[in-house]
């Protein structure tokens, strides 16, 4: 359990979380490598059927980033996110899943180093939390 | 010279004899022993067969100093005295010994005789240190070694008895206020100052001079100095084939420059012996060194170690490096801090982007008009001495503070002192730096400092909890959309203001606290910081002033661009015109807008040319590959060694070949490069590809190259995906290749899933209504609709009211505006008409407008809101109950008025009548100027009037000041009133106001004879209207809100729809004009065209599924979804042109019935499953 290294998906919207991300790189800013980003154009296209579907596949942990709240280029799109996000930790708590295994996080596109930042809140909370347990369960019925 | 005048602890032999040996090794003849000038001449050498001789003998004579007494043993001429040493002769000298000179030269000589042993050195100098000519460094070098120092001191003669030297007799010297050749003040002797140095040994080192006995037989070209003559370009001399360089022409220099004239000439006589052009492509002086500091940093380094040697070694105090050093050093390598040309640096880089031998080009091009946008420099803050800047280091610019508060900045976004690294506990921010200063030639605002100071503060305070933050000010500027209210959040927030001005700041030199002395309630205050945040103004920038000389463009009274109100981004000369903070300080909307304008006059001026010089690009016809099976192919980048340090690419290589679909999988150098291009392209028609992946930097830089890539070979674009391997993976994992290897390959196998379900989309080209339509015929609305029609558009003006003009002022300027649209053929005036309903979408609008005639439909590719503002109608201050109380406006329609008053006439004015209250809490913007005009202007008419201004922030921001300062300084007096105690007007015979003066803190009753209100600005009425028929966004004061407030400040967030003037926020003319101006330029990228692209990544619905609930049309922002009717169902359509790809509607739609596509949810599922299948198998 010490060696555990939690596999965590992000969604991250274009115009800020994936714009912060690249510019941690320009930074060379170090963070953990447990993260795997997916681009979307917009937190507002977050549907939860992807959250499901990765956790139900076994992921540890999602992080959704977007824009700062009144910052989204779509005008609202992140603060339909954030509901989302709210709503799918209800359900994954429901179904016997951690809801801190999901969390969604604000950031402008210049805030690099909150990047890095976030992605180590992410893997240490996840880390703590240990595989998640659908992954056990796949791994076991593999 | 090198080996013999050259002491070794500054080249070391094995140096010297090593690059000898290099020379040696290359084939070159070294003949030793052979004096040129007696047997064998330059001309002899030229006779023997030789076709080019390079003279560089150097400067080997001492001179003499031409006193008596120098034939006395112990009188040494330096350059003998280092060759002996050097040598290895053996030289006694004396306990003492006098080194007479202050050169290069002269330090290494003193210090040559301390690393004898001799414990007395002293060095004789005729001036002071200040003008020595030897380098600081080596002096500092030389104090450091015990070598002693004699100012202002001339040898007059030396004295000894025995024929052997005792002691020099020296003259005591002072400076003159008369300057020699070289521009130093002259010594001149003090007289009857005599008195003797003693010493045993002195040694001259007063300057080296060439020995000219080589050129016996040949004679060269010789100057005044008595140095031979050069080409300086080709270190050519008269002689055709003989070369000459080094200190035989320069004089005696630096083995450098030595080295460098070797260089210069090896050039020169390859070329010649080639029958080329000697000059062709070369300057006379190339600079090497491109950072000074860095380099004095590492001589410093180096010196320091040798002084700590210099007595326990003094064969070799230099020293060389140890093995770990040595490693260390190298390792610098490509970052020393310093070019010398070295080269190391093309060698390193992959892609082959440097060039050494690139040089300046000049090239000519033909314009038809040109935009000046210099921008500005920063007020140098060093002018401001009492704040202590550049001596204190917790004294920053408000330019540096952003930098401090920036996450890419020094401290990564952690605000901290410079002195110690504490975070601050209270910063003060001072005002107008450089800025309403006249006594600096800065009488101008900066305009946007007041504002910039806010937001710092806001910002620190949210870094920074605890934080406390003073702004010191003498008027709050935050005259633009938003800013009072931004200015109270702030007050609410924390941030104290202070009315005062700083006098000075002193530093506390055990804790480097600030302290402040102000005024405050009439008092002086003394309070500390830890940091003082300078906000310096902006000036005209040094290099902008140059390219205004050189245009022929004028200067205003400030130095910046001259314009004029009605033409605001004009210049003097016709086709140039200018844009940004050198016309006049400005805020980035400002400057953004005025882009536009200029964009949109030089438009107008090139309106013919339109297009001529695009030439269109023709691509292969697009390969159908919908019913293949995905062919993928995975390029993966090392991206030089960004990706390819950290992350195995082979490995990634291999793992894609494992992946379903990818039939081909290669690692590249650098994917971008343009030969991997054609190599891809060859790929994708050799592998049949129909889907290309390529792993390796971000797709925001990207995407867009690898996309036309596969356009080029017939790949539908959006059949193209990126693996982001560099930005988020080898470069924030460079510590860990494991880790790093093992993410490239899950975000290549997310790609590769993604990819799979990737299908071609098509773009088609819409027809665009190459017009616009203009709603307002005010002074921006009217700017608008004639620069457009100028551009070559057909325009429509629509106005609510009977005539056009709106709320500008009468006048030439009006008069001839409304000629010239009335006479334009482009434009058609509708007047007392509204449009009634408005429909379609950017580049395709129908506006339905209802006449006396019934309705007529206008299409128009682009609109422009111009409904401008309403003047704000007061009911205080007995406005329209007494006859006295009049607008400013009213006013300024009969001036009249003010001839008639009684003699002595009191004439008061009140400011922000309508503005900055609860209900309007927004600042107008022009009516501080317009008051200061006023008051000027009644001055001008009436000297004997009083006129008194009741204010609460003076706004007059930019040159504006400037009227400011004269209505002060003609007499013009401004009192300050708060707006919790409002002034009190009463009528009867005499019109009387009643205020609290705000410094004196006492109330003042005055008759007055006429009052004038400044009233504000109001939204239009008509702007709810507006924007219901368009929707279209207001703000909570009710003008619109653009689509960005900085960056968009006249587009809206709908395509194709565009602001200006007052209906955006409240303006004075110039602004209106200029915003007009620019809302044309904006329309015009969109009515230029005659097609537009549309579709790709948009949303489309699946009618089959859509249950017309209108959550979609609810959550779109851009109004793309919309009902109709169809075979009498109700069904949504999603107008491609409106939609911006966000895929909010999608995620919204409860019914599944929407997909953005290029994210349709197979692909992005697609995507996550293709990750996780992996971890869990």
């Amino acid at each position: 359990m010490d060696n555990f290294e939690p596999k965590i998906l992000a969604l991250c919207c274009h115009y800020c979380a994936y714009a912060a991300a690249d510019l941690a790189g320009s930074m060379r800013l170090q963070y953990p490598a447990n993260v795997r980003v997916l681009r979307l154009p917009c937190t507002g296209k977050v549907d939860p059927s992807y959250i499901m579907t990765a956790f139900e596949m076994g992921i540890d942990g999602v992080l959704v980033a977007g824009c700062l709240e009144g910052g989204c280029h779509f005008q609202e799109g992140n603060l339909r996110a954030k509901k989302r996000v709210g709503l799918v930790r209800d359900m994954l708590e429901e179904a016997g899943i951690e809801k801190d295994r999901l969390e969604m996080f604000n950031l402008s596109s210049a805030e690099g180093p909150r990047f890095a930042e976030i992605v180590g809140i992410m893997t240490e909370r996840i880390k703590k939390l240990g595989p998640s347990p659908l992954r056990r369960k796949l791994e076991v019925s593999v | 010279m090198m080996r013999a005048g050259i002491p070794d602890f500054r080249l070391p032999r094995e140096v010297l004899d090593s690059q000898i040996m290099n020379i040696l090794d290359l084939g070159v003849e070294l003949k030793c022993n052979s004096p040129i000038g007696s047997d064998t001449t330059i001309d002899s050498l030229l006779e023997s067969g030789y076709k080019a001789v390079f003279a560089a003998v150097g400067a080997q004579k001492s001179t003499d100093l031409g006193i008596k007494g120098e034939e006395l043993k112990g009188v040494r001429p330096g350059i003998e005295f280092i060759k002996q040493v050097n040598l290895g002769e053996k030289v006694a000298l004396g306990g003492k010994v006098a080194v007479i000179g202050a050169g290069n030269a002269a330090m290494d000589i003193a210090r040559t005789a301390v690393r004898l042993g001799v414990k007395d050195v002293t060095i004789v100098y005729r001036r002071t240190k200040r003008e020595m000519p030897a380098d600081p460094v080596e002096v500092e070098d030389a104090i450091k070694e015990g070598v002693k120092f004699v100012f202002l001191t001339n040898p007059k003669r030396f004295v000894g008895k025995d024929g052997k030297l005792t002691g020099i007799e020296c003259l005591t010297m002072k400076l003159s206020d008369e300057r020699d050749a070289s521009g130093r003040r002259k010594p001149v002797a003090v007289e009857g100052s005599e008195h003797i140095i003693e010493c045993d040994d002195a040694i001259l080192a007063t300057g080296q001079r060439v020995d000219l006995g080589f050129m016996t037989g040949c004679e060269l070209g010789v100057n005044k100095w008595g140095l031979l003559n050069v080409d300086r370009v080709t270190l050519a001399t008269d002689k055709p084939g003989v070369f000459a360089g080094g200190d035989v022409v320069a004089g005696a220099g630096t083995l450098s420059e030595a080295v460098a004239a070797g260089k210069r000439a090896a050039v020169s006589i390859e070329r010649y012996l080639n029958d080329e052009d000697m000059a062709e492509g070369r300057d006379a002086e190339s600079r090497i060194w491109t950072d000074d500091k860095h380099r004095e940093l590492e001589l410093a380094q180096r010196r320091e170690k040798r002084l700590k040697s210099a007595r326990v070694q003094p064969d070799e105090p230099h020293g060389s490096y140890s093995e770990a050093k040595a490693i260390e050093e190298a390792s610098r390598c490509l970052a020393c801090g310093v070019c010398c040309e070295c080269g190391e640096c093309v060698k390193a880089c992959l892609a082959k982007a440097i060039d050494h031998d690139m040089k300046d080009t000049y090239r000519d091009l033909e314009v038809g008009a040109v935009v000046l946008a210099p921008g500005y420099e920063e007020f140098d803050a060093t002018l401001r001495g009492e704040f202590g800047f550049g001596r204190y280091e917790n004294v920053v610019t408000n330019v540096q503070f952003e930098r401090l508060l920036s996450a890419g900045g020094p401290f990564a976004g952690h605000l901290q002192r410079i002195s110690d690294g504490k975070e601050p506990k209270k910063i003060a921010f001072t005002q107008c730096v450089g800025s309403r200063d006249a006594s600096n030639n800065r009488a101008y605002c900066s305009s946007v400092c007041c504002m910039a100071a806010i937001k710092e503060c806001v910002v620190a305070m949210d870094h920074t909890p605890g934080l406390e933050t003073t702004i010191f000010y003498t008027d709050i500027r935050a005259f633009g959309k938003d800013f009072d209210r931004y200015y109270e959040r702030a007050k609410a927030g924390g941030v104290r203001f202070e009315r005062s001005q700083i006098s000075r700041v002193v530093e506390i030199p055990d804790t480097k606290m600030l302290r402040l002395s102000y005024i405050k309630d009439g008092v002086p205050v003394d309070d500390e910081f830890d940091m003082v945040v300078l906000s310096t103004g902006m000036r005209p920038s040094d290099e902008a002033l140059r390219t205004a000389k050189a245009m022929g463009i004028e200067l205003n009274e400030c130095g910046f661009c001259k314009s004029d109100q009605f033409a605001p981004v004009a210049t003097s000369r016709e086709g140039v015109f200018v844009a940004g903070a050198f016309q006049e300080p400005k805020d980035i909307p400002e400057t953004v807008t005025q882009a536009s304008a200029a964009a949109a006059m030089a438009m107008e001026l090139l309106s013919s040319a339109r297009g001529t010089l695009v030439t269109k690009k023709e691509y292969p016809m697009e390969r159908d590959v919908e019913d293949e099976p995905a062919r993928i192919g995975v390029f993966i980048c090392h991206c030089g060694i960004n990706i390819a340090s950290v992350v195995d690419v082979e490995k990634v290589v291999e793992a894609a070949k494992g992946l379903p679909n990818v039939v081909y999988s290669d690692h590249q150098i650098y994917a971008c490069a343009d030969n991997t291009q054609e190599h891809m392209k060859q790929i994708i028609n050799e592998y049949g590809l129909n889907r290309l992946i390529v792993a390796s930097c971000t797709p925001r830089t990207h995407e867009a190259l690898f996309r036309e890539t596969a356009r080029e070979c017939g790949l539908n674009p959006y059949l193209v995906d990126m693996a982001n391997i560099r930005d988020q993976c080898s470069w924030v994992h460079s510590k860990d290749s494991e880790a790093a290897t093992a993410k490239a390959i899950d975000l290549v196998t997310m790609a590769v899933g993604r990819s799979a379900k990737l299908i071609a989309l098509t773009t088609e080209e819409m027809p665009v209504v190459q017009s616009a339509l203009v709603i307002g015929g005010g002074p921006s609305g009217m700017s608008a609709a004639l620069s457009l029609a100028k551009q070559g558009f057909m325009v429509n003006l629509i106005e609510k009211s009977d005539s056009l003009g709106g709320r500008l002022a009468p006048g030439k300027f009006k008069d001839q505006l409304i000629a010239e649209i009335q006479k334009h053929p482009l434009i058609r005036t509708l007047l007392s008409l509204k449009v009634e309903k408005l429909e379609g979408f950017v580049g395709n609008f129908t506006s339905h407008v209802r006449t006396p005639d019934g309705m007529i439909d206008i299409e128009h590719g682009a609109l422009l809101v111009a409904t401008g503002g309403r003047q704000y109608n007061p009911t205080e201050y007995l406005y329209g109950q007494d006859k006295r109380v009049l607008t400013q406006r009213e006013l300024e329609n009969r001036f009249g008025a003010v001839s008639e008053l009684p003699a002595r006439p009191a004439v008061a004015m009140i400011q922000c009548v309508g503005s900055r209250n609860e209900e309007r809490p927004f600042c107008s913007r022009s009516c501080c100027t317009d008051a200061v005009k006023n008051a000027i202007r009644i001055k001008e008419m009436r000297q004997d009037a009083k006129v008194v201004v009741l204010y609460r922030d003076m706004r007059t921001y930019g040159s504006n000041e400037l009227l400011y300062q004269k209505a002060r300084e003609m007499g013009v007096i401004f009192l300050r009133y708060e707006p919790e105690n409002p002034p009190e007007v009463t009528g009867g015979e005499k019109l009387t106001l009643k205020f609290m003066e705000t410094e004196l803190k006492m109330p003042v009753e005055m008759n007055i004879d006429m009052l004038l209100l400044s009233v504000g600005t109001s939204p239009a009425i008509e702007n709810q209207e507006v924007s219901d028929l368009a929707k279209l966004p207001l703000n909570a004061d009710g003008f619109f809100l653009e689509a960005h407030v900085k960056l968009r400040p006249v587009d809206f967030a709908s395509e194709g729809i565009f602001l200006c003037g007052s209906a955006h926020s409240p303006k004075n003319t110039a602004e209106n004009i200029q915003q007009g101006r620019a809302a044309a330029g904006r329309a015009a990228t969109i009515i230029s065209r005659k097609t537009m692209t549309v579709g790709g990544q948009v949303s489309v619905v699946d009618t089959r599924k859509c249950v017309s609930c209108l959550t979609c049309v609810k959550v779109c922002p851009y109004g793309a979804p919309s009902v109709s009717e169809k075979n009498g169902k109700n069904r949504v359509e999603i107008e491609a042109a409106k939609c911006m790809g966000c895929g909010s509607c999608a995620s919204a739609c409860p019914a599944k019935a929407i997909e953005l596509h290029h994210f349709m949810d197979k692909q992005v599922k697609s995507a996550i499953e293709a990750l996780l299948g992996e971890v869990i198998g």
